[in-house]
């Protein structure tokens, strides 16, 4: 536990070599200036030397076979499960559900070393058929492994669909708020969405409220990478359980503390952020009003951020980082003051991703006209970002070619991407394909987030 | 000899008799918290929150059985241990008597995660909460209660002239404890069912809100739909199109041929 406290720039450290690190876009305020403070924080997990026992892992696989996974998907579904199951150890557990209208659990929780027996004969039986009971299965697959769930095991619900949920409980609200609160118990959620029919606004909710990622896969041959990052996520994964909570007199419903990511808040009031894999950081992306800063600021730290983490053998532990007290100074100084380049880079993106949800309700309604104005802003935005200019050069084409479908899908990840991201923890402005496919799948910045890394180009 | 919880599979009482038994129960198996908190009071709170089942109803009188009481001792149990009330409701109501045994006697808690399963599963089925709310006016039967158990003024003056005629003090404090008591639960209960009610508006609320996002998103199909028709349509016109002004520039070579072919034999 640290509670460090620089010019600037906080920083503090939590057992399991967690690095909490606190950056404001600029070392100085400056009142009048109607500009935001914004600030950086980081939760950071250094890969650590030497032989590494990682968390044990639960995993229910939710397999869509509702009819329209006919053909191919299924097929590489069935692969991907197998594939899966091979790269886990003997120790952990996984389950087997499917659904269409109808639940079946092929496979009980059972540890893997069984499973590899049971499994490829259970998958054999699949076949397409039916509509799709969404909600039923991913309950179904919560099921299976909530006996276990907590005691440091990292319970994970993996659900696979391709098509809109059209059975039993379809709505978004209801179905992410049992999500959230069985992730509060334990029991975490990863979507993967498949082809172009599935609903991406439901399955991406549901991958943020159940703390897990999103996936998704344009082609058959995606599919696999999605599996691929899921797996390397999880396989690197070192704290879990991560919570913020901000203590603060500012005033959230004044508009006076905003935190910009997408990430879900408890009912004890802390938010709650992704786990964290080894070599990688979270972060959250918080605007505070400058002139409350100045006028609050004599009386004491404005903002102190109380960071909650489980290891992997499942002990809290507990970390807090302050904002220091900041010089005021005139807003021409200000203005002249030098910028953090990657707390500006960061919330730059958090500012794209939220055009980038505009143009796609715009999508929705195709007023093409509307989309063009917003994409040319994004060109804007990503001129000192290469990255960000690949993406936005990607989406530019699916514009000329009025492609509503894959731009919709394309823009809900894209957006999802840029706000609340697992960064590298060497992320730098740079940017090179090439360089991206060496790294882990999970923490690739990809270009289309629905292509694997081979078909970036 | 052991304590088997079993030997009250015969129980039959109303709440005053349920709270008895369960206080023993409760001794014998070493439950956890406050044991002198369990009176009829905590019974009846207990099926308003939907831990226990309605009783049945015979004239006035309310009666419990077995599985009341192996209701009320496993929400007791689990509320003790730190789980919230609402989510117990639905759990409790998804066992069977031999689960519920079970749990009694094992003191089996499931974790968090089970809980919640459980009561997401359970929750498509009306809780007896939302049976409570059926009724009409919960409110009013409360009001009415209260008028006529506690503000029956006449039966009240009765009682007091009767406790004044024999000179009783503690007669006559009595008859203020007993009416101050009635006022309490009455208002207890209207408190109680406003608060139910609010919660059964919330609900519906909510419920006409799914409803509003399902026709949305009905009606953005339809419009994406009717989008891709007309996309369609647009494709065929523009190809029709293409077609004629393909026809009428051959047509005009045609007949520029033929106009020089005219002209040379000419």
């Amino acid at each position: 536990m640290g509670n460090g406290q620089g010019n600037g720039q906080s920083s503090g450290q939590a057992g399991q070599g967690l690095e909490v690190i606190l950056d404001p876009r600029k070392d100085v305020v400056t009142s009048h200036s109607g500009e935001s403070l914004d600030i950086l924080l980081r939760l950071r997990a250094p890969v650590v030397e030497g032989d590494i026992k990682r968390t044990p892992l639960a995993i229910s696989l939710v397999i869509d076979r509702s009819g329209s996974m006919g053909g191919g998907k299924l097929e590489e579904a069935k692969r991907c499960a197998l594939d899966l199951l091979n790269r886990l150890h003997d120790e952990d557990r996984v389950s087997l559900v499917v659904y269409d209208t109808l639940i079946d659990v092929l496979l009980e929780a059972m540890p893997v070393r069984l499973a590899k027996t049971l499994m490829p004969m259970r998958l054999t039986e699949i076949e397409a058929r039916g509509g799709t009971d969404l909600h039923a299965g991913w309950l179904k697959g919560a099921e299976t492994l909530a006996p276990t769930a907590g005691n440091g095991v990292m319970s994970r619900v993996i659900l696979l669909s391709d098509g809109q949920a059209n059975h039993g409980l379809v709505e978004i609200v209801p179905i992410c708020e049992q999500v959230r609160e069985l992730a509060s118990a334990g029991v975490t959620t990863t979507t993967v969405g498949i082809g172009m029919g599935f609903n991406e606004e439901l399955m991406t909710a549901i991958a943020n409220a159940g703390q897990g990622n999103s996936w998704y896969g344009q082609r058959v041959e995606d599919l696999a990478e999605s599996f691929d990052a899921e797996m390397g996520f999880l396989f690197n994964l070192v704290l879990q359980d991560v919570r913020v909570k901000l203590e603060t007199p500012l005033l959230p419903r004044m508009g006076q503390i905003k935190v910009r990511n997408d990430y879900t808040k408890n009912s004890r009031g802390q938010y709650c952020l992704p786990s964290i894999a080894a070599g990688s950081e979270v972060w959250m992306g918080i605007s505070l009003s400058m002139s409350e800063v100045i006028h609050l600021q004599e009386a004491g730290s404005v903002l102190r951020c109380v960071i909650t983490v489980k290891d992997k053998m499942g002990r809290e532990h507990e970390c807090m980082v302050s904002l220091p007290k900041m010089p005021v100074v005139t807003p021409m100084e200000y203005r002249m003051a030098q910028e953090n380049e990657l707390v500006a880079r960061r919330f730059n993106e958090i500012e794209s991703g939220d055009i980038q949800r505009e143009a796609r309700r715009h999508v929705q309604d195709r007023n093409w006209t509307a989309v063009e104005g917003l994409i040319q802003e994004l060109e804007v935005r990503a001129q000192d970002n290469p990255w960000l200019g690949e993406t936005v050069k990607y989406l530019r084409k699916l514009l000329e070619r009025r492609d509503h479908e894959a731009m919709e899908k394309e823009l809900m990840y894209s957006s999802s991407k840029l706000k609340n991201r697992v960064a590298d923890m060497n992320d730098s402005v740079m940017y090179c394909m090439n360089e991206e496919a060496i790294k882990p799948a999970f923490m690739r910045k990809k270009v289309s987030q629905g292509r694997n890394s081979d078909s970036q180009k | 000899m052991g304590f088997f919880i079993n030997q009250y599979q015969g129980f039959s009482g109303n709440a005053v008799d349920m709270a008895a038994v369960a206080t023993q129960c409760a001794q014998f198996i070493q439950m956890p918290g406050d044991l002198d908190k369990i009176n009829e009071r905590l019974v009846r709170y207990y099926v308003t929150e939907g831990l226990v089942e309605r009783p049945k109803r015979i004239g006035r009188d309310a009666e419990y059985g077995y599985l009341h009481l192996l209701q009320f001792l496993a929400g007791r149990f689990l509320v003790e241990v730190g789980f919230p009330m609402q989510k117990v409701a639905p759990y409790l109501s998804g066992l069977n008597e031999a689960q519920l045994e079970s749990l009694v006697m094992n003191k089996t808690k499931p974790n968090m995660a089970e809980l919640l399963v459980a009561s997401f599963q359970n929750g498509g089925r009306p809780s007896r909460q939302e049976d409570s709310l059926s009724s009409p006016m919960p409110k009013v039967a409360a009001m009415q209660r209260i008028q006529t158990e506690a503000l029956d003024l006449q039966s009240f003056g009765a009682r007091i002239s009767s406790a004044s005629a024999t000179d009783s003090t503690d007669k006559l404090q009595e008859q203020f404890g007993y009416l101050g008591d009635s006022i309490k639960a009455g208002l207890a209960e209207v408190a109680n069912a406003s608060h139910l009610q609010a919660k059964a508006s919330q609900e519906s609320m909510n419920k006409m809100q799914w409803e509003l996002e399902r026709m949305r998103k009905e009606m953005t199909l339809e419009r994406e739909r009717w989008c891709a028709q007309m996309d369609s349509e647009r494709k065929e016109q523009r190809a029709v199109l293409e077609q004629q002004t393909q026809l009428n520039q051959e047509l005009i070579k045609a007949l520029i041929e033929a106009q020089s072919k005219g002209k040379q034999n000419g």
